[in-house]
């Protein structure tokens, strides 16, 4: 895919409209799923600014991983509007889409077609802000582990420790949200608000690696 | 093969790596391919660690077919595109590097720079004389200057033919016929020296750079008065002359300790 890329890439700088529109539709996607995580609903803006500076720089764009340069471009952006917003760097939990989870995640095999990528997003974004990036940028953006590291200015190592420790987390959190991975005999009762709350805070605040 | 068993990354990797889908998956597939072979949820290894199987929806989903509004900015985009195609803005400004410098550098870069004003004026002065209204900026760039820091008793600039010398008798009141030359390098170290914060001005006097303007106006105590019947302080000086030596006063007015360090300068930003 990055050789594809990378010729479309080439075909943009040169002034191919249709290139762009293509590394856009590529890109934007994941580009927005992964600043959802970042900056919430300011997402859209901040997609929007990087898009706008992507198109500037591109002719600076001496080659490489494209997505990469991109997330990064992305990356920034996010930081100096969190900068702006002196907000946190995390998504609040969406109350809602968990409780959603909650009830309709009744076993793990239904899982699959239950969750939605929304759901998906916001428990990822649950995650300590390291994690859920390092999860974001290897499984959502689709970048190696050498590439996110370079995005997030850290090893590779700390990127796979990271994203490791991340689904690790979601593993948990997903088996308890379930009925069929816990000890939740009760029938016909979904389980409680009340009890998912907690353990995602819990799981929240427990402190990301080093 | 469960991945959250061990501290084995490469099957979390093999994991992650299978996730991204909406580009090349087929829409309204789940998992299409999910890495990890069906004894991922065998019974045994799942009452030991966390199911892998949610895991993989889960990233599958976050990972999922476009959805509808998220490439709602393509057209703008676009047109941005086309837009910077059209205009290619002016290569994005280099945001100057901040470096730290030590105080010792910083202080040296005052001397260079209050003597590089005095010659960027001391050249405007000459330049005034002449009748070619054609004035290539005076900005002298940096990286030259150390020959007027280290030398400020000795102009070695083309331009002065025939520099006053600088011990000239201290009983000189400074009338502006001393001779162009030495005048226009006291105008310079004159609005070097009211550049400087007041309670600096006096150390300033003790630093090399100013030596000159300290001999011309007969001692450290004489020269305000000296300056001031030079460059009347309410006179508006000419802004095209200033102007090369306004950033730098800027920048080092508030450093004005000159240690006793040798006077290689050179590039200052490279300590």
């Amino acid at each position: 895919m990055t050789a594809d890329l990378s010729e479309v890439v080439t075909a943009a700088q040169a002034g191919d409209e249709e290139a762009f529109r293509f590394l856009y539709r590529s890109l934007q996607p994941g580009l927005l799923r992964y600043l959802t995580a970042l900056v919430g609903a300011d997402a859209e803006d901040v997609a929007s600014e990087t898009w706008l500076q992507i198109s500037r720089d591109l002719p600076g764009f001496t080659g490489g991983e494209f997505r990469a340069w991109a997330v990064t471009i992305a990356r920034n952006r996010a930081m100096d509007h969190l900068r702006r917003m002196r907000r946190r760097p995390s998504l609040p939990v969406p109350v809602q889409a968990l409780v959603e989870l909650a009830s309709d995640a009744d076993t793990a095999e239904r899982a699959s077609e239950t969750i939605g990528t929304e759901t998906a997003l916001a428990l990822i974004a649950t995650l300590p802000p390291r994690e859920a990036e390092a999860v974001l940028l290897r499984a959502v953006i689709g970048l190696d582990a050498g590439s996110a590291g370079r995005v997030l200015g850290r090893r590779a190592g700390a990127v796979r420790t990271a994203a490791h420790r991340g689904l690790r987390r979601l593993a948990v959190l997903l088996e308890r949200q379930s009925p069929a991975g816990s000890s939740v005999g009760v029938e016909g009762v979904p389980p409680p608000r009340a009890g998912s709350g907690p353990a995602l805070r819990a799981s929240h605040v427990e402190p990301a690696d080093g | 093969m469960n991945p959250f068993r061990r501290a084995d990354h490469a099957d979390t990797e093999r994991l992650l790596d299978s996730a991204p889908a909406w580009v090349d998956a087929p829409l309204d597939q789940g998992p299409s391919a999910p890495p990890t072979e069906a004894d991922a949820n065998s019974p045994e290894v799942t009452s030991h660690a966390p199911p892998v199987e949610p895991v993989i929806a889960l990233l599958a989903a976050a990972a999922g077919p476009v959805r509808p509004g998220e490439l709602a900015g393509e057209d703008a985009a676009v047109a941005a595109f086309r837009n910077a195609r059209a205009n290619p803005a002016p290569a994005v400004p280099q945001r100057p590097r901040r470096r730290r410098m030590t105080t010792g550098a910083v202080a040296w870069i005052g001397a260079v720079a209050a003597t590089a004003t005095a010659g960027a004026a001391f050249a405007a002065v000459t330049r005034d004389r002449e009748p070619d209204p054609v004035a290539p900026a005076p900005s002298r760039p940096s990286p030259s200057p150390h020959q007027g820091a280290s030398r400020s008793t000795e102009p070695g600039r083309s331009v002065g033919p025939d520099v006053a010398s600088p011990g000239a008798p201290p009983s000189v009141t400074a009338t502006p016929s001393t001779g162009p030359t030495t005048v226009g390098q006291m105008h310079g170290l004159c609005r070097a020296w009211r550049a400087k914060k007041p309670e600096q001005r006096e150390k300033a006097l003790r630093t090399p750079a100013f030596q000159k303007l300290v001999t011309a106006a007969g001692g450290p105590a004489k020269v305000e008065a000296y300056c001031q019947r030079l460059v009347p302080e309410t006179k508006p000086s000419e802004p095209a002359k200033v102007t090369p030596s306004a950033p730098a006063k800027g920048k080092l007015s508030p450093s004005g300790q000159a240690p006793p360090a040798p006077p290689r300068p050179g590039h200052p930003t490279g300590g």
